[in-house]
């Protein structure tokens, strides 16, 4: 010691390793302060992917299930990218093998089941309806016992793969184990093979039903979840592990401050005053530091723990809207289904009822076996003029239904595109009737809905996919406003208009709800806002609305005074042309609003 | 009014009834889509040449094996489609493996390797291969010590990794040669791009034959298969036909231990199919005719005439591609 400090007693030297103490200080201090953000921040990262790579998986297989996807090819790539994203964490999350590794093989193998099972029950539709085909086209259909067998056979078929339940399965089994059924049809090996690919079907059917409901499939995600709020709290842990760590150091800074000053005191007298001057100055420069310092890391376990329960609150929303809507589509398309299939069997019925009258045509027309009072009686039993009113009225029925059904999955299939997050030049008009479509069930009982569209928009840069979940969030607030307000047994209104104006276009949603109270007009883009009933909503969905529209678009999206003075108006500004040379696009002011 | 459409009916269905009751379901109703598609191979993934080569030559290399015997091109001819014509093949010793060799063309695109898919890459299952005492039983000390012993090769492996030669370099040498190893252009894919010439009538109608009866909801995708397992003996239980169930039999249940796995094997891929006889996980079908009809009647359950299957063949034939010649 006592050399060490003879060898520092030139001027120079003591400069010297004051300046390098301090770098050493400010290094640690950087360091200190970085290490465990980035990790935090790959980590985040990783498991964001993850959830993107889940969410991607899940729809491509709703697409498949559909049939709107007719390969496996890129499910399977899917599955690999899910795969490899969840060794990464594994290997760096503390036990990411068993959080997120082990959860994420099952929702894999679940894939492969689910692939295994799609393909098969394609095939047994496709072979059974073949046979049917066939049956109807093979030589014994000249007897009436087996047109009847087959009517029996196609309706029940039919039925149940439209209703896809077990009742209709246990009548479809039941038809197929008819011995009478049986003994009807004359071409075996048609009958034996329908049989057999009907029965599998509805095996397959069940089985791929429970698949799907088994908690391999959302386990993933929820497992997701929890790591992130793991995560975040270990956040908070770090930084205040940090911040102790560097009052140590400044303890030590402070030491050496002193060790040096006492050094310089014994050297010179004329540097002790200096040294002691500095020693003060450090002191209370430290001090601030020090305060500085606690002062982030509580503001840094602050955002991180908002951060938590806002990313909890955006699955949770995620997970409720998808729920939603998948129940309200199931609806819509049961209830034409059903009475497609009512009005199928009705027509079987009445071609039973016509056939004695086709008969009777048959010996007239083609036998000659005139008998006017048999004709009669038969065209009266037959109730034809009712019948002709009754056969087009169901056709059209069938007709509109079909096609309802039809667009309906159009719409799905426009609304659930799986796009990337880039802008790209989009219709935004379809964008709206899909959306309308799709949550027609939301809206319908409370309100009736008017499109206003312009029909010469152009073409805007937008991400599709999220601009469809902001209009379908101001289609379901509106929904739920104007049902608080209208009185009982009336329809509210609401409306929905595209308008072109000089730098952007316009969509405007408006309800003639009870409106935005001028209090809390300031609040409602904020996270946690919420004016619903506990349960009803998480409140995110106008602020996650506000940062597509503004973070994502370079759009706005305001509230405005309503037209009628009455009801709430929202106001989504897209700007026009590319991303670089977009002017602004401000939200107008109430008064030019007017 | 009725009745001239009831006499339309009535002739059109005098002497025939045709079921004019279910018209209605045609009434709007969207066209189902196919069942599956196939589309064009992608060419190979970009690759060090230099790699590529020095892949080639471990492919080649008897050194790889216990006795120095055999390479992996023994059971994985190049020329002969990518395996060796025999229901099992036989690796060091004498030993015969327990399941047909597959082919090693595009076998990269597949999910994963093996007809139990148990390696997930193709690093994997080189490294597996080399080491099985029923395939080339090799030893990875001392395949190193015979590498490092050669001039050539230590230069080879030092221009590409700047190492000697060791384990983990040699396999993955291996693995991106075997992931250049893409047979694009074959007729069909040829006629997939545009060309309508590419393939002949009897081809044509066989693709439309494996849509129609269905092959095309298992094999599908990029690699016509490759890209799911499936239970073999869906409508028919092919085992208890064979008779003599082993092991190997079980699939992927070997692999996964669940009991929905049992008797499932990664669909295997019908590209160059022609040139790979004989087929199955057991070799059981010496000819393509014989495994077509096998196909029919136990993965879809169903009738098939004679032309039927003849024409799946063409259509199977139209599947081979080329290779680049550097890789032979
Ligand atoms: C003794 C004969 C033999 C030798 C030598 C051999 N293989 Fe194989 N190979 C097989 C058999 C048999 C299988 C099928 C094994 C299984 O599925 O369980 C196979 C499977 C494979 C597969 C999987 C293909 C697919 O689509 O699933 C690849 C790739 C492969 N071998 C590459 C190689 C390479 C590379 C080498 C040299 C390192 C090699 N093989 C050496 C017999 C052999
Ligand atoms: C239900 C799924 C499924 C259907 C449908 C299907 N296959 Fe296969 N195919 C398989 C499986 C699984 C294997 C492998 C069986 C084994 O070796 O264990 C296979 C093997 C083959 C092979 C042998 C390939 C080889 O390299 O060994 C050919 C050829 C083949 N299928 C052609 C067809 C044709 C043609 C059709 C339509 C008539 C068809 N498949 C329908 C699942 C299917």
């Amino acid at each position: 010691m006592k050399t060490l400090i003879g060898a520092v007693t030139s001027v120079r030297a003591q400069i010297l390793v004051g300046a390098a103490l301090l770098a050493c200080l400010v290094l640690l201090l950087v360091m200190s302060n970085h290490t465990g953000q980035r990790e935090f921040r790959e980590l985040k990262q990783a498991l964001d992917e993850l959830e993107t790579q889940n969410i991607r998986m899940d729809g491509s297989i709703f697409l498949l299930a559909f049939e709107m996807h007719t390969d496996f090819d890129v499910l399977t790539a899917q599955q690999k990218d899910l795969r490899e994203t969840a060794l990464a964490l594994a290997s760096i999350l503390p036990d990411g093998e068993r959080a997120i590794l082990a959860p994420a093989e099952r929702k894999l193998l679940m894939v492969e089941d689910f692939k295994s099972e799609q393909s098969i029950l394609r095939n047994s539709r496709a072979i059974a309806h073949e046979m049917i085909e066939r049956l109807w086209t093979g030589p014994g259909v000249d007897s009436p016992a087996t047109r009847d067998a087959l009517f029996a056979v196609e309706r029940a078929f039919l039925d149940f793969l439209a209703r896809r339940d077990p009742k209709a399965a246990n009548r479809l089994r039941a038809v197929l184990e008819n011995p009478a059924v049986g003994s009807a049809v004359t071409d075996l090996e048609e009958w034996d093979v329908l049989r057999a690919h009907s029965l599998n079907l509805i095996d397959y059917i069940d089985r791929l039903t429970r698949l799907m409901q088994s908690p391999p499939f959302i386990e993933l995600p929820v497992a997701i979840f929890e790591q992130n709020a793991r995560l975040t709290a270990r956040l908070a842990e770090t930084s205040a592990a940090a911040s102790r760590y560097r009052s140590a150091l400044f303890v030590v800074a402070l030491l050496l401050l002193a060790f040096s000053a006492v050094m310089v005191a014994r050297v010179r007298g004329y540097l002790q005053a200096i040294a002691r001057a500095n020693n003060d100055l450090e002191s209370r420069v430290a001090r601030r530091t020090q305060e500085l310092a606690d002062v982030n890391a509580a503001l840094r376990r602050e955002i991180a723990e908002r951060e938590s329960v806002e990313s909890q609150l955006r699955i949770a929303q995620k997970l409720e809207s998808i729920g939603q809507l998948a129940a309200g589509v199931a609806h819509e398309i049961n209830t034409p289904t059903q009475y497609v299939s009512d009005n199928v069997s009705f027509l079987s019925a009445v071609w039973k009822d016509l056939t004695p009258v086709l008969e009777d045509y048959e010996r007239i027309a083609l036998r000659g076996e005139a008998d006017p009072a048999r004709s009669r009686r038969i065209w009266s039993e037959a109730d034809v003029p009712f019948l002709s009113k009754e056969v087009p009225a169901a056709l059209r029925q069938s007709s509109a239904g079909l096609q309802q059904i039809t667009r309906i999955v159009l719409a799905m299939k426009n609304f659930s595109h799986p796009g990337s997050d880039a802008l790209q030049p989009a219709d935004l008009n379809r964008a709206i009737e899909s959306t309308a479509t799709v949550a027609r069930n939301e809206w319908k009982y409370v309100a009736e809905l008017t499109l206003d569209l312009d029909p010469d928009l152009p073409l805007v840069p937008c991400n599709v996919s999220a601009f469809n979940q902001v209009v379908l969030n101001l289609l379901i607030n509106a929904a739920q406003a104007v049902e608080e307000a209208r009185p009982k047994g009336e329809l509210g209104h609401i409306r929905v208009a595209t308008r072109t104006r000089a730098e952007c276009v316009e969509i405007s949603v408006e309800d003639d709800g009870p409106g935005i109270a001028d209090a809390i007009r300031d609040r409602i883009f904020d996270p946690f806002f919420t004016t619903k009933e506990v349960g009803k909503g998480t409140g995110q969905g106008l602020a996650i609305s506000h940062r597509v529209i503004h973070g994502q678009h370079g759009g706005t999206l305001s509230v405005e005074p309503a037209p009628q003075g009455r009801g709430a108006r929202f106001v989504i500004r897209l700007p026009q042309g590319r991303l670089e040379e977009r002017g602004a696009c401000p939200a107008l002011t109430a008064a030019d609003a007017m | 009014m009725l009745l001239p459409l009831l006499a339309a009916a009535l002739l059109s269905c005098s002497d025939q009834h045709s079921r004019s009751d279910f018209a209605a379901y045609d009434f709007g109703m969207p066209e189902p889509p196919a069942a599956g598609s196939i589309t064009p191979l992608p060419p190979p993934p970009p690759a060090d040449p230099a790699k590529v080569r020095l892949g080639k030559a471990l492919y080649n290399d008897t050194r790889l094996s216990a006795d120095d015997s055999i390479s992996c091109a023994t059971c994985h001819d190049l020329g002969r489609g990518g395996d060796d014509g025999r229901r099992y093949s036989i690796g060091v010793g004498g030993a015969a493996t327990a399941v047909n060799a597959p082919t090693v063309l595009n076998s990269s695109l597949n999910l994963a390797q093996f007809w139990d898919g148990r390696a997930l890459t193709l690093e994997a299952q080189v490294a597996e291969t080399v080491q099985n005492p029923t395939e080339m039983g090799g030893d990875w000390s001392v395949i190193e010590r015979r590498l490092r012993d050669d001039e050539s090769m230590v230069e080879q492996f030092a221009r590409v990794y700047g190492t000697r030669p060791g384990r983990d370099e040699i396999i993955d040498a291996t693995a991106t040669y075997l992931r250049a190893l893409v047979t694009p252009d074959s007729p069909f894919d040829r006629y997939l791009r545009g060309d309508a010439a590419a393939i002949g009538d009897g081809a044509r109608r066989g693709y439309e034959t494996f849509v129609d009866l269905g092959c095309i909801s298992c094999h599908q995708g990029r690699n016509v298969g490759g890209n799911l397992f499936q239970r073999f003996g869906v409508m028919g239980d092919y085992f208890e036909d064979r008779g003599s169930l082993v092991a190997a039999d079980y699939g992927r249940f070997n692999v996964t231990g669940r009991e929905q796995d049992r008797f499932r094997f990664k669909v295997p891929s019908l590209r160059n199919v022609a040139a790979t006889a004989p087929y199955f996980h057991d070799g059981s079908a010496a000819t393509l005719d014989e495994a077509v009809r096998a196909m029919i009647r136990y993965q879809l359950g169903r009738p098939a005439d004679d032309e039927q299957v003849e024409r799946l063949g063409d259509f199977l034939r139209s599947l081979s591609g080329e290779l680049d010649e550097s890789l032979l």
